[in-house]
């Protein structure tokens, strides 16, 4: 039996998915993504709890208005020198800008989108489609080496006692040093007894965006 | 195999020269995920462990009747139910272990906004390492049944400031060892605990209803979720003011394109108060965070040094 083979798991690390192993050479790849669109879903980003906003990662300096990056700010504000600056709420109509005391109270604690307020919550709503429902999509996969363009389905040696609905065979076709190639297969529909590998893609992204697709 | 899931032990110490209650904080986490990682095995779970930190700690699969007749011990992989003769399903689910020791009889623990799922298979395990000196608990629930559990009992953790801050400490789960029983706030969770809770989470209507239970978890968390206690760290006013507010935007933000209008105008506003650098920044910023993964211990800081040394090369 094949063991887990940790080149592909990096592969899917790389295009954000996740990777999950088990003791035979199977392993599972999972992502939370957008049950609408299909786009991925980060619970470490965080949106505002009031209005619904993401994050932008900026500063608001309270004496000149002016934004600036959380990652070029040092303790001052860029423009004016001023100490005062808030993570806010980029939103002009949200609450925490519209009514004075909550945004006095919000700044207390640094502003919305400091973790100390406690007025941001992780993603709520789907960064493409706006949708507020995500679910985990998963996929068993296997991965084959070849060298021949045609190959057995015997050659593959997959236990069919091991299959399931979501079990998927990445073949990596290498017939010389230089060239890598990639296809995917839904392994239960791989009824013919010889398989000729047609449609071959570049690079392993590809791969991760069939298993991944979005709808926008 | 034992023919009656009544006769079997969950969970045991599959390590037999060493007890759970040896261990301490700083060398515990290993060996108490391996620990429910066995005891699944045992009971026919195939278990999936993560590459890197995800957030998830397993990932347990199992092949049971769609008909509810697989008992808790039961695989029918490549097989028929036994009762029906139906095909297997397949089940699968994502566990996020808290393990902790009691202290004065409570399991203390924090669930933070991301760890608040909204697909019903996400499971918190809640281990307890020492119930007695040799004994230990699996209190099984799914993210569905934690939430509908407090909003039927009108206890609401997530409403406090501290919740989205990440550090609400809930400290209301109890072991009574006179009853041998366990609670949270007089509540019994004696039903979620080892052998009951893993028939909870075994249920096939998990997987064979996912989009309608999808559907009631979201509504389930936003009830518990758009609420908010002031605590003391904000006035009454604030606190009437925001509710009132969260109210409004629940209804509005029920259809997806209101929040993506709400998204698009606050793009361009930003981009007409910002500068190009600014927004670059911005925009640099937010993808990097994308490609952070759910660990706990990171915090702002350290995220802005490891950014700052990708983009700077230091």
């Amino acid at each position: 039996m094949a063991e887990f083979s940790k080149e592909p798991a990096y592969a899917f690390i790389a295009n954000g998915v996740h990777i999950y192993f088990s003791d035979d050479e199977k392993f599972l790849v999972s992502k939370l993504v957008c049950s609408d669109c299909g786009d991925s879903w980060y619970m470490n980003l965080t949106e505002c709890f009031l209005c619904g906003s993401i994050n932008p990662f900026l500063y608001r300096c309270s004496k000149c208005n002016t934004f600036q990056s959380i990652t070029k700010s040092g303790n001052n504000c860029s423009k004016c020198g001023s100490t005062e600056l808030y993570m806010v709420c980029p939103n002009p109509d949200c609450l925490s800008n519209t009514d004075n005391t909550v945004f006095k109270e919000a700044k207390k604690y640094g502003g919305v989108f400091n973790k100390n307020s406690g007025l941001l919550i992780a993603q709520q709503f789907c960064l493409s489609c706006g949708s507020k429902y995500h679910v985990y999509k998963n996929y068993e996969i296997y991965i084959r080496v070849v060298e021949k363009d045609v190959i057995d389905f015997k050659e593959l040696d997959l236990n069919p006692r091991n299959l399931s609905d979501d079990s998927y065979l990445i073949v990596k076709y290498k017939p010389d040093r230089k060239t890598l190639k990639y296809r995917l297969y839904k392994i239960k529909e791989l009824a013919h007894e010889e398989i000729k590998l047609d449609n071959l893609v570049d690079n392993f992204g590809q791969i991760v965006s069939e298993l991944y697709p979005t709808e926008l | 195999m034992t023919d009656s899931y009544k006769d079997i032990e969950f969970p045991i110490n599959p390590f037999e020269d060493v007890k759970p209650s040896e261990f301490n904080k700083l060398n515990k986490k290993h060996v108490t995920e391996d620990f429910v990682e066995e005891n699944f095995k045992k009971l026919g779970w195939e278990v999936f462990k993560p590459f890197n930190d995800t957030g998830i700690d397993r990932i347990i699969v199992k092949i049971v009747c769609p008909n509810g007749h697989t008992e808790i011990h039961q695989n029918l992989k490549g097989e028929k139910c036994p009762v029906c003769s139906s095909e297997g399903i397949k089940i699968t689910r994502f566990v996020q272990v808290k393990t902790r020791q009691l202290k004065n009889n409570i399991f203390g623990f924090t669930l933070k906004s991301k760890d608040i799922r909204i697909d019903p298979r996400h499971v918190y395990l809640l281990y307890s390492d020492n119930t007695t000196e040799e004994s230990q608990d699996f209190l099984i629930v799914s993210v569905r049944e934690y939430l509908s559990f407090f909003d039927s009992t009108s206890i609401n953790p997530f409403a406090p400031t501290s919740f989205r801050k990440g550090n609400n400490k809930l400290n209301s789960l109890r072991y009574n060892p006179e009853t041998d029983s366990w609670s949270w706030g007089g509540h019994s969770w004696d039903y979620f605990r080892n052998k009951e809770g893993l028939k909870r989470i075994q249920s096939p209507d998990i997987d064979m209803k996912l989009n309608e239970l999808i559907i009631e978890t979201r509504q389930l968390a936003d009830k518990m979720q758009r609420a908010f206690s002031r605590g003391s760290s904000y006035s009454a006013k604030t606190e009437h003011l925001i509710n009132k507010e969260l109210k409004t935007k629940l209804k509005l933000y029920s259809d997806e394109k209101e929040i993506m209008k709400l998204r698009e105008n606050v793009r361009k506003y930003l981009e007409k108060e910002c500068d190009s650098d600014t927004i670059d920044s911005m925009n640099k910023y937010f993808e990097f965070m994308k490609t952070k993964t759910d660990s706990d211990e990171v915090n702002q800081r350290e995220l802005l040094r490891e950014f700052n040394k990708e983009n700077t090369g230091d």
